[in-house]
């Protein structure tokens, strides 16, 4: 099982190194040196919001980590397969060695954590350390430990979550459906029926606990609670694991033709085709529904979080709309991710031409989209008017997340968004224009009738609007000398 | 007229010398049997002279366009079968074959794409996912899409490899043909037997450099030599446990 651990260890540093090449090993030195900043600051932090509020967003970060890397952790293989066509994975190798599945998976499981946790907590630790060590700041050299240590036990537990949910979509998609829906269907009801918060994350309570102390024995209980939810999981998925399957001989209408046709207001209207039935036959359209219905939840829950432990988070129509067009990005994601491209190196096809197609898909995409997702803000909020504030929002953002992504990273945006400085470019260029318009609307709701606030987000959609096509027209000379298959 | 030429081609991955001042002249008509031990740079001069890897140094042309100035018009004159057989997953068989045809702006979609799923034998699978279609299957997709567009100059990297005897015989009868009609082939290839069936010129690769090129008359030693024997006298019959006969 150790070699096993090592071995899946090894592959996955390669993989990641042979995408970013060293920039990769810059990923978590700018972590640390972003936790150094954080704790040098710690003071300003504590004064300018309450402690527990920030504790909290901590914990949900954990968890959303946990969440999200738990399932592409589970995917990468799939996807590293799609997209490079002859890259084979250890994964893969119960097919014809004799190893057993189960074995496979929670060696995958536990290197998976190491990794993860590794390439962000322990840096982030060890950030945190350097200040308390230091004397800057205020969080002492305890105080850290215990933030990581929890925050690490609430990162395995989205973790765990994640990996049952992963291996019940193995066996069957509904199956995956229903678990997820019914942890959400739990914890939502218990939240709005004001089951305390810690009952579902207890590490939040170990973190309570330690900066407001009472009895051990209620210390203890958090422990073990976080323990047997984190190993109910982990054992759930392993036992619904899928020791063999045979794979099914899929067929489709040939239907390329007629979908080109209807795309056919595009000049090249084959190519857009083909991203869109291979987005259709990947199942690419359910994890985008997912991965856009997903935040929206979580945005909810965190909202009934905030009214369970009364810390004040508020929401309107437009942050909902910026935070949806920021998950947007997630639609390029997918589309740059559903197969591999090595075929079009034999043909008279540029890189950038592909390229250009996916995003004409994402901004088709977007608009169908956003339709919906604005119609469900106005719902959510029982204001018709949020709909006509929260369609431009949502589509503005999208695409311009599309197009800073297809800019920054091309088709390989698996690969490239672990690389620190493709990061830190998507970082200036998507998320902070994001979160300078959030600043804005936190201000609107502090001041109602300021007229920077408003005057401040109309700059953000015209800086949006101006920039977009600089990058678009900029994508064809930065990928042109590109490569399909390396 | 020349239809490949290669000048003191290089390339390097790193500190490997893939190939070492590779020197080829290819005429029009010709069918070039390319053949080396695994790893000797067969495939690397392949992805160079079609375009998709550039070379560390050297030049190289291809009906006396420059492969590093007109790539695109180049992609656009040839057909290239790659050494993996990799049809993009999503799409059918038949969709893979109206997506090359479109993409290479060929005349008459339909009929070709017919012609060449009944060639291949694939109509029954024509609405399989490429994904799902067997080893064999997707080679005889690939090689369908290679062949569709009748171009001037096939790349073949083993095309055989993954065929039965009876694609494979069928497919050998189609090259000859396609040679007859003055197309052009480079082909790099394992299967000896075939090569010196089908080749009028030859050349043999070992750690990136041609060690002999020529037709079958010009590479034998003793008259009855086949390719096989020359290979082996040529890359080292010691390390391979040749026995003579066999």
């Amino acid at each position: 099982m150790l070699l096993l651990i090592k071995t899946l260890m090894r592959e996955e540093w390669r993989m990641h190194v042979s995408y970013s090449g060293s920039n990769f090993t810059m990923f978590p030195v700018m972590i640390g040196a972003a936790a150094l900043f954080i704790g040098i600051m710690s003071e300003a932090f504590f004064k300018a919001a309450d402690i527990q509020s920030l504790m909290l967003l901590l914990h949900i970060s954990a968890l959303m980590y946990g969440l999200i890397i738990g399932g592409f952790a589970f995917m990468s293989p799939e996807i590293a397969e799609r997209r490079f066509g002859e890259v084979r994975m250890l994964m893969n190798t119960p097919d014809f060695l004799p190893l057993e599945y189960r074995r496979m998976y929670f060696s995958a499981y536990i290197k998976d954590i190491i990794f993860y946790a590794s390439i962000l907590l322990l840096p982030a630790c060890i950030g945190l350390l350097g200040a308390a060590m230091t004397g800057f700041g205020i969080l002492t050299v305890k105080d850290t430990l215990v933030l990581t240590g929890t925050m690490f036990i609430t990162f395995n537990l989205g973790f765990a979550v994640s990996f049952a949910i992963a291996m019940a979509n193995i066996r069957s998609t509904s199956l995956a459906a229903a678990i997820a829906g019914l942890i959400f269907t739990v914890v939502g009801f218990g939240l709005f029926l004001e089951v305390p918060l810690t009952y579902f994350i207890p590490s939040v309570g170990l973190q309570d606990h330690y900066f407001d102390p009472v009895a051990d024995i209620e210390f203890l209980a958090f422990i073990l609670l976080s323990f047997v939810y984190i190993l109910m999981f982990a054992t759930m998925a392993i036992a619904i694991s899928r020791e063999r399957w045979e794979a099914k001989e899929s067929t489709h209408e040939s239907n390329l033709p007629e979908t080109a046709e209807r795309f056919s207001f595009f000049r090249d209207s084959i190519l857009v085709a083909k991203e869109f039935t291979d987005l259709a036959r990947s199942g690419g359209v359910s994890k985008i529904a997912f991965t856009l219905v997903l935040p929206m939840g979580a945005l909810y829950v965190l909202d009934l979080i905030g009214e369970a432990i009364s810390v004040e988070i508020t929401f309107d129509p437009v942050f909902y709309a910026i935070m949806l067009g920021f998950f947007g990005m997630l639609i390029y994601y997918w589309i740059a991710s559903s197969d591999s491209l090595t075929f079009l190196q034999t043909t008279p096809v540029r890189p950038s031409d592909v390229i250009y197609a996916k995003l004409k898909l994402h901004s088709l995409l977007t608009v169908l989209v956003s339709l919906p997702m604005a119609a469900g803000i106005a719902v959510f909020f029982m204001d018709p008017f949020a709909f006509v504030v929260a369609f431009p929002m949502i589509f503005i953002t999208s695409l311009h997340m599309g197009l800073v992504l297809a800019y920054l990273t091309g088709f390989r945006t698996a690969e490239y968004m672990l690389e620190a400085r493709v990061l830190m470019l998507f970082v200036i260029l998507g998320a902070l224009p994001m979160n300078i318009a959030a600043a804005f609307i936190t201000v609107l709701e502090v001041e109602k009738y300021s007229t920077m606030a408003p005057l401040g987000l109309i700059a953000i959609a015209g800086y949006l609007v101006a920039i977009d096509p600089f990058f678009f027209k900029r994508i064809r000379a930065k990928w042109e000398d590109t490569n399909f298959t390396s | 007229m020349s239809a490949i030429v290669a000048m003191n081609v290089y390339k390097k991955f790193g500190d490997f010398t893939a190939l070492n001042g590779v020197n080829l002249d290819i005429q029009q008509g010709t069918f070039f049997g390319f053949c080396g031990p695994n790893g000797a740079g067969k495939s690397t001069l392949l992805k160079i002279l079609t375009c998709q890897i550039p070379p560390s140094a050297g030049a190289a042309s291809i009906f006396g366009l420059d492969i590093e100035e007109k790539p695109f018009t180049i992609k656009n004159q040839i057909a290239i079968m790659p050494e993996s057989e990799s049809p993009p997953s999503f799409l059918t068989a038949e969709e893979f074959l109206y997506f090359v045809a479109k993409v290479r702006e060929l005349d008459n979609i339909e009929e070709r794409v017919e012609k060449w799923l009944e060639f291949f034998k694939i109509v029954e699978k024509r609405n399989t996912l490429c994904k799902d279609l067997s080893k064999g299957m997707r080679q005889k997709v690939m090689l369908a899409a290679t062949m569709m567009p009748d171009s001037p100059l096939l790349f073949l990297d083993e095309p055989f490899i993954n065929l039965d005897p009876i694609f494979q015989r069928k497919l050998r009868v189609y090259l000859a043909e396609y040679i007859r009609r003055g197309g052009t082939i480079f082909m790099c290839t394992h299967i000896l037997e075939i090569a010196e069936k089908l080749c009028s010129q030859l050349a043999i690769i070992n750690r990136g450099t041609v060690i002999a090129s020529g037709t079958m008359g010009q590479l034998r030693i003793a008259p009855n030599e086949n390719l096989e024997q020359v290979f082996m006298r040529l890359v080292g019959n010691v390390e391979a446990g040749y026995v003579e006969g066999i």
